[in-house]
């Protein structure tokens, strides 16, 4: 194969070969990319260490598609009364989104989005401002 | 509550966002606010959410004048009234 003709094949991308990227052993995705806004739903967790912490979960939880999984323990450790108003705010959030608030293990609060509701045991307890 | 409501909410915070005594960083937020409370694509109470964090944040800067403090807590009573 002549020079021309080589440097014309890299040029258009005619002359990879594909094989050796598509093996059964290895796959690569790109964690990039978007998938989309409601393509699937989210589970998304959430540390708040202090009130204004909170924002971002309530922006993910107004969207419609976005189950937050919070851990409050560094606010709860930091200010009790920071604690109440962030809870207090996610409370608010959560009866505007026609959602569930639900507290489990001592760190952590669960909030969903309309179609989904916290399954209530001994171990899930309600969330109190 | 209402539309008509949120109408009369919205020419309130207008009447702030388009004065200039109240500082640039307070007029940012209620156009937030504004825009927040105009979103068509969400449900009211989620707009009225929105908005009230908003109007919650303008509420703590220490530059408002103490009229438009009280234009904003008279705006924020309204909104959470149903």
């Amino acid at each position: 194969m002549g020079t021309l003709s080589k440097l014309k094949n890299k040029l258009l991308g005619t002359d990879i070969d594909y094989s050796e990227e598509f093996t059964d052993d290895y796959v690569e995705i790109d964690t990039k990319k978007d998938i989309g806004r409601k393509s699937k739903v989210v589970v998304r967790p959430f540390i708040i260490s202090e009130f204004t912490d909170v924002k971002d979960a309530l922006d993910a939880l107004r969207e419609g598609y976005t189950i937050a999984l919070i851990n409050i323990k560094p606010i709860r450790d930091r200010d009790i009364v920071e604690l109440k108003r962030a809870i207090n705010k996610l409370k608010k959030t959560c009866d505007a989104i026609e959602g569930d608030i639900a507290g489990f293990g001592e760190d952590w609060i669960v909030v969903t989005p309309s179609f989904a509701q916290v399954y209530r045991t001994t171990e899930t307890e309600e969330v109190k401002e | 509550m209402t539309e008509e409501k949120i109408i009369i909410v919205l020419q309130r915070l207008c009447q702030i966002e388009e004065d200039v005594s109240v500082p640039k960083n307070v007029r940012f937020r209620i156009k937030n606010a504004i825009v927040a409370l105009e979103d068509n694509n969400r449900q009211i109470d989620v707009k009225i959410d929105k908005a009230l964090e908003e109007l919650s944040e303008v509420d703590n800067d220490p530059n408002i004048p103490v009229y438009t403090r009280t234009q904003i807590w008279n705006i924020v009573s309204a909104l959470e009234c149903k």
